[in-house]
């Protein structure tokens, strides 16, 4: 559905993309990952040809992005704008006129979301007389009005409350039960990690990695321990631990290869340490990305001293 | 219409959305209704000022010296004309007259006037004594009196005088009346249809103002709206959507629309206006050796002027298009516009010299210099008879300059419309229109 290879992007001396290929079956629902400044909305625009790359090549439902392929996604940029002294169906059906709807089935279909979404009886207001979080849902129904085949979010849930990101979110995930393919980008790891089957994690301009998030955790290799405990924190400058996160609730620990959890066990007991949770387990994303992104980091360092 | 046409579907939904935004807004309705009628006051409130005014002229005030007592004759003749008069009554004093020259003249006029006791006049007429010799007699106006009454106090005193030498060489009667039969001298334009030079100079002139006033309103509103989406991030998703060039057609043609239809209204109520007007003002018109009905509509004049009317705005919507998508704030704007202005300002500045020698050299150069000659142009077809080839020549240069200048354009507001912070310099833009 989406394949990008070697894509380059600067902006004067800023490298917002490096080096970035990867791959997005149709149907599939994709985080893209990466802290802010990673280069997430650099990689949307470029997709949707808003900007073009330096190098590498774009291609969308098999072809370059042509503006009939355009018409065929459903686009929510990071920064939210509308004409605001329009009123909102107007808006909606302008916004669906111009992905090739006709007027009327355009405003038919806005009334239909309007009234989905909870704002029916705002119809006729203008966009400015409506709140930022009304205002970013109406947003949102101009991105799916006109029934994209994929739809690009850029940081679709940020700034709503958890009532509306789960409206919002059973809109995507039933578009994406319809066939739609959905590409997402958030900061919010622990968001992604709920509602994907794949994620792309990018970090400093560069991927991370990418692929289905069963796949991830499996070829990551790293075997993460939970523990959840009362007592001093000594026990964990044990020669076996790698990293260890405090959660507040509880610490995950990344393990050194090879290393026997049960030693860590052992140490805390003789401690006086007293274990509530103590539970092996695959890793996080979070954690994922932390490691691969302290590794790529490590490994920059080491290369520029070479 | 096929995708790739200039007014495919996008373009015309851009088009009519700016379109309607501008259409239902209250400025649309105050100064589609308001204008108009500030138009018809300026016409309107001087008639009824004047009219006022002239209800009861005040008179012509003589004071005569000469023995003859010219007065007498003067009087009845500048009362044919309009102009009351009236002998200033001499006051008794010592010394018989009282009033000897000019000097004691305004003197007494200046003191009467002071104390508030003296008759208001239009102005002093003063005879001298040897009028009959020298000719010479002298009009002392406090305010502008016009040339209108100055060539009628000139006329009748020259009559007069010509009577009284005329009599005193002899001649009589009938033979002075052969003399002084008057004479005229009449003004026919060369093509009795353009009807008089003045009316169609006039014609050209309000279509340059016209035009002038239309490029600058309807092309602040572009550079507005275009910065209106940048500052509402809307520019995004219509990036998404549609081409920069897209975006940027429909945004000019939907602003044009209104253009249109505002200058429909005008000109239909002006021209109920002045339907009125002309039928009423058609006897005096005639008066002044104007036969409306053989002026023929000055149609060559109308038709350049819409062509010019049409590509000017091209161009110059293309300038402002691409000078909102320049800045990033309203306070950066002004600095772009002011330079984008320029040079629809410079044609109006010589405007009024150029009327006066609409064949000299240097007009006809500027009416061919693309920037000016949507503005020039139709003023020197209104105020002379220009070669065809002048007119095609500025309107494919017109053209061709349109044609660059709006790829030009496309391009930077393709770069232009998602730039954020700051404002790039010359050499960006410079790199912007070459590899845009």
């Amino acid at each position: 559905m989406i394949r990008l290879e070697g894509i380059d992007k600067s902006f004067g001396a800023t490298r917002a993309v490096e080096d970035l290929s990867f791959e997005l079956p149709r149907g599939s629902i994709c985080g893209l990952l990466g802290p802010n400044g990673a280069g997430k909305t650099t990689t949307i625009r470029i997709i949707l040809d808003i900007v073009g790359p330096d190098a590498g090549t774009v291609e969308v439902f098999g072809g370059p992005v042509t503006h009939e392929a355009r018409a065929r996604i459903g686009y929510l940029p990071e920064e939210r704008g509308m004409y605001q002294r329009m009123r909102v169906a107007e808006q909606l059906a302008f916004f669906g006129e111009l992905k090739g709807m006709r007027h009327g089935e355009a405003l038919s279909e806005a009334l239909g979301w309007l009234d989905r979404l909870g704002l029916g009886d705002r119809a006729a207001d203008r966009v400015e007389a409506l709140s930022k979080g009304m205002q970013q849902k109406v947003q949102f129904i101009a991105t799916v009005i006109h029934r994209p085949e994929l739809l690009i979010l850029d940081e679709p849930f940020s700034g709503l409350d958890p009532l509306n990101v789960d409206l919002l979110r059973e809109v995507v995930l039933e578009r994406q039960r319809d066939g739609a393919t959905v590409l997402f980008s958030t900061h919010m790891i622990e968001d992604a990690e709920k509602i994907c089957e794949r994620v792309c994690m990018i970090a400093g301009a560069r991927k991370v990695l990418d692929g289905p998030i069963r796949d991830v955790k499996r070829e990551s290799g790293l075997e993460h321990l939970v523990i959840a405990y009362r007592g001093s924190r000594e026990f964990l400058n044990h020669p076996a631990v790698a990293s260890a996160t405090d959660h507040g609730q509880w610490v995950e620990i990344g393990l050194e290869a090879g290393a026997d959890p049960q030693a860590i066990l052992r140490r805390a007991v003789e401690t006086g340490v007293a274990i509530d949770r103590f539970e092996l387990t695959e890793p996080s994303l979070r954690e994922i990305f932390l490691e691969r992104a302290g590794r790529r980091r490590r490994a920059n360092g080491d290369g520029g001293r070479a | 219409m096929s995708d790739s046409s200039p007014l495919n579907r996008r373009v015309l939904t851009v088009a009519r959305r700016e379109f309607l935004a501008r259409v239902r807004s209250r400025w649309f309705l105050f100064s589609t209704l308001v204008i108009p009628l500030l138009f018809v006051g300026a016409m309107v409130l001087p008639a009824i000022l004047v009219d006022r005014s002239t209800s009861e002229p005040k008179p012509l005030l003589i004071v005569d010296e000469t023995q003859e007592r010219l007065s007498d004759r003067l009087i009845p003749l500048l009362e044919e004309d309009e102009v009351p008069a009236r002998r200033l009554p001499v006051r008794a004093g010592a010394g018989g007259s009282e009033v000897a020259d000019l000097d004691s003249l305004r003197s007494r006029i200046l003191e009467e006037d002071a104390t508030g006791e003296g008759e208001r006049a239009a102005a002093w007429l003063y005879l001298p004594r040897e009028l009959l010799n020298t000719g010479e007699a002298t009009l002392v106006e406090d305010r502008e009196t016009g040339p209108l009454l100055q060539r009628s106090v000139s006329r009748a005193l020259r009559e007069v005088v010509t009577t009284e030498r005329l009599e005193r060489a002899g001649v009589t009667g009938e033979a002075i009346e052969e003399v002084l039969r008057p004479t005229s001298v009449e003004v026919e334009p060369l093509r009795v249809e353009d009807g008089p030079a003045g009316l169609r100079q006039a014609l050209g002139f309000v279509f340059a103002m016209a035009l002038y006033v239309m490029f600058i309103v309807y092309g602040q509103m572009i550079a507005r709206g275009v910065l209106e989406e940048k500052t509402s991030d809307i520019v995004e998703i219509l990036v998404s959507s549609l081409r920069p060039w897209e975006m940027m057609l429909g945004k000019i043609l939907g602003i044009g629309a209104v253009g249109l239809s505002q200058v429909a209204i005008w000109v239909t109520i002006n021209g109920i206006a002045s339907m009125f007007g002309l039928a009423s003002a058609a006897p005096a018109l005639a008066e002044l050796g104007l036969d409306l009905s053989r002026v023929s509509f000055p149609w060559d004049l109308v038709l350049w002027s819409m062509v010019f009317f049409f590509t000017g705005y091209l161009l110059y919507s293309g300038v402002f298009a691409a000078a909102g998508a320049m800045v990033t704030s309203e306070q950066d704007i002004q600095q772009v516009l002011i330079p984008a202005l320029i040079p629809i300002v410079l044609p109006i500045l010589v405007l009024p010299a150029a009327m006066q020698t609409p064949d000299a050299t240097w007009v006809v150069v500027m009416s061919l210099i693309p920037f000016f000659s949507p503005i020039l142009m139709p003023m020197r077809i209104a105020s002379s008879h220009v070669p065809l080839w002048q007119i095609l020549l500025a309107v494919v240069l017109l053209l061709v300059t349109t044609y660059l200048l709006a790829r030009a354009a496309g391009r930077i507001y393709r770069m232009g419309i998602l730039m954020k912070g700051k404002r790039p310099n010359l050499p960006e833009f410079m790199r912007w229109i070459r590899h845009g």
